[in-house]
């Protein structure tokens, strides 16, 4: 109790105080842009914080742009169908959706305090089960992760559209992901002598690419049959109390699932997210309106991915293990400050661990306050007549998809991938099972083959975790689940009420 | 929906899935050809690197028969419903103008690296604007050339990302 306090102490000093503030509206501006995260933002600001040469300072400010670019990746997506980042492209499903039917403001206060809620409730976990979560998290092998992901993948039939579309995109995206070098061979697959391909495909330009161009050009075709140029009302800027009180359970589901799976290495705030959507279309009451403008769909995601963003801390300071982009670099910038992450850390940097902490529950504070007043600023964009709005959304996807890697071949896969989407959506496919497939096709393989190195190429060793065998069971009752539940779906399913309260 | 409106969108979705299928299939096999293709290192784990594609297209081929075949899976009640699918059936206006934005897309996606932001941006902007707004020509001029500036400001100042200017070497990082 006494190091939290410090830690608080120490935050609330004035220059601590500014850069935790900095780093809010840093992460909220950098996760509003397409492809730009506090992974690239954190690496941008790298020289920049060892200059100033104050360990302290740097990670109140990396925190904060941590938390904050979780904050603004929803924005875009909610409002343009634009995911800022790879964990805000389930919250377009619903999201953008509930934009058309005019709960654009609502859907961002929902995503906002979501957040909060999720960041501080895994601030707390932080705070109080640090060592015994780690314990368990360390424990989980290839086995266990393998199922992990066969459990999230088994969600596709969730993510809207017909089941066998949606299982067809996910096979699709499963391929995508064997572009690149082959990480235990070092052959190259699929990459067709390309240099860039070798790195495999960035799962953030296909998203930008699926959702974002392929909504400009959906939007601009429309003009054909002669569609209005204006984009759609924001509506009243506030959630009503169905609202409030139907988004109450998806904030808990999303904190907890979202933090146990950001505590495990590797699977990372889009799995948590679509995981969160998953769980919310199987338990939901008003799971026959997801895909359809449904406020659980929102609320579940983005909590889920913030407290992802909590949980990833832990295995970083208390065992120096990333759990993700930004974590790696975090500890990239740990080691350049000659501070060695690992068990030893809160004894030998206690404070500097503990400030960190303290000064994540104030950005907290800090990102709901700045976040709740922007709201109304950013349902202004919804005012902005499409012809104009839709050749910025290509320009901006551009800079922040080149901002990646500097490459103009990204540039290229970005439009091939926008056409891509917009045939795949005239088809009916869903587009979000196909990025699910992508972000997991290369840790199921990695996994898979891990498991089996281990085993001497023995596959009974997939059932020998008890802990891997009840998550397989539970994928398959998750994949199959859906088959049941759409023949048992409630006859007022189309109710107008229940889509705008 | 009237019975003759929803047979006629179940028509023309089953005609829309029978390309999808097809289109699916075609991919898929090419996918197969090329994972069978792939050498087996001499040091390699037991799955080695291409049995993963090998799964993968398997999984993809008998997801585009699934779609050529929406009897198979109607049982399961995994097959398209039309009901929420058939509206979104593009008409032939719209699939002109789609082509016209895709041309327009390609041809600044294509410029950019060369052209740099600045320029192309503004001109895109000036041009996909004044395209469905002719009328407003200067308000889309000054929007094209005020968000361009203030794009590379944001990026290259701001951020310090450094972003191409009008320098056609090596750009394209192949």
């Amino acid at each position: 109790m006494t190091d939290i306090l410090n830690g608080f102490a120490t935050v609330l000093q004035p220059e601590y105080f500014l850069l935790a503030f900095l780093g809010a509206v840093l992460g909220t501006a950098v996760g509003v842009l397409p492809g730009l995260g506090p992974a690239v933002t954190i690496s941008l600001l790298l020289p920049v914080t060892f200059a100033i040469g104050d360990p302290t300072g740097a990670f109140i400010l990396f925190g904060g742009i941590f938390y904050g670019g979780m904050y603004g990746g929803s924005t875009t997506s909610i409002l343009l169908n634009v995911p800022g980042e790879t964990a805000s492209v389930v919250t377009t499903i619903d999201g953008y959706q509930m934009a058309k039917n005019g709960r654009g403001g609502a859907a961002l206060i929902a995503a906002a305090v979501g957040s909060f809620i999720a960041g501080s409730f895994a601030t707390l976990c932080l705070t109080l089960l640090a060592r015994p979560l780690v314990d368990i998290a360390i424990r989980f092998g290839p086995v266990e992760y393998l199922s992990l992901m066969l459990l999230a993948l088994s969600l596709v039939g969730t993510l809207g559209g017909a089941p066998i579309k949606a299982l067809a995109m996910a096979a699709l995206g499963l391929a995508f992901s064997t572009v690149g070098i082959d990480f235990q061979t070092g052959q190259e697959r699929f990459t067709f002598g390309s240099l860039r391909l070798g790195d495999g495909i960035d799962f953030v330009i296909v998203a930008i690419g699926l959702f974002a161009i392929s909504e400009v050009l959906v939007s601009w075709s429309q003009r054909g049959n002669g569609a209005a140029s204006q984009m759609f009302n924001a509506g009243p800027i506030r959630m009503t109390k169905a609202e409030l009180r139907r988004s109450w359970s998806p904030w808990a589901r999303g904190s907890i699932l979202g933090f146990m799976v950001g505590v495990l290495p590797g699977a990372g705030a889009s799995v948590a997210s679509f995981l969160s959507y998953g769980v919310e279309k199987l338990v939901s009451p008003y799971r026959h309106l997801m895909g359809k403008g449904a406020i659980e769909g929102v609320a579940g995601p983005e909590a889920a991915n913030n407290a992802s963003a909590g949980g990833a801390m832990l295995p970083l300071l208390i065992l120096g293990i990333p759990g993700s982009a930004t974590t790696a670099i975090m500890l990239g910038a740990f080691q350049g400050y000659g501070i060695n992450t690992g068990p030893l850390l809160l004894e030998q940097n206690g404070e500097l661990v503990w400030a960190l902490i303290a000064s994540l529950y104030i950005g907290n504070v800090m990102l709901l306050v700045l976040n709740l007043p922007l709201v109304g600023l950013w349902v202004k964009l919804l005012k902005v007549p499409a012809y104009l709005l839709n050749p910025m959304i290509v320009a901006i996807s551009c800079v922040g998809v080149y901002s990646l890697n500097r490459s103009g071949v990204d540039l290229m896969i970005l439009g091939i991938c926008g056409v891509v989407g917009y045939v795949l959506r005239r088809f009916g496919f869903p587009l979000a099972p196909l990025i699910l497939g992508l972000i997991l096709g290369s840790l199921i393989e990695t996994q898979l083959r891990r498991a089996l190195i281990g085993s001497g190429g023995d596959w009974g060793v997939l059932f020998t975790s008890p802990v891997g065998t009840t998550i397989l069971i539970l994928a398959v009752i998750v994949a199959t689940l859906p088959l049941f539940l759409s023949r048992s779906a409630p006859v007022n399913r189309n109710r107008k009420e229940d889509l705008v309260p | 929906m009237t019975d003759r409106t929803r047979t006629r969108l179940l028509a023309r979705a089953s005609g829309r899935d029978a390309i999808a299928a097809a289109t699916l299939l075609f991919v898929a096999v090419a996918y197969l050809i090329l994972a069978l293709r792939l050498p087996q290192p001499v040091r390699s784990d037991a799955l080695g690197p291409a049995s993963f594609p090998i799964a993968v297209s398997i999984a993809l081929i008998v997801c585009a028969l699934l779609l050529f075949f929406p009897n198979w899976t109607s049982g399961l009640g995994i097959a398209a419903d039309p009901d929420e699918e058939g509206s979104d059936i593009p008409h032939v206006g719209q699939t002109r103008e789609a082509l016209v934005a895709i041309l327009a897309i390609a041809t600044f996606v294509i410029c950019w690296p060369y052209v740099g932001p600045l320029l192309s941006t503004a001109v895109f902007i000036f041009a996909a604007a004044t395209y469905h707004h002719p009328s407003s020509w200067r308000l889309n001029l000054t929007i094209g050339i005020l968000f361009s500036a203030a794009i590379t400001a944001l990026f290259d100042f701001g951020l310090g990302i450094s972003l191409p200017g009008p320098d056609v070497s090596g750009w394209f990082g192949l």
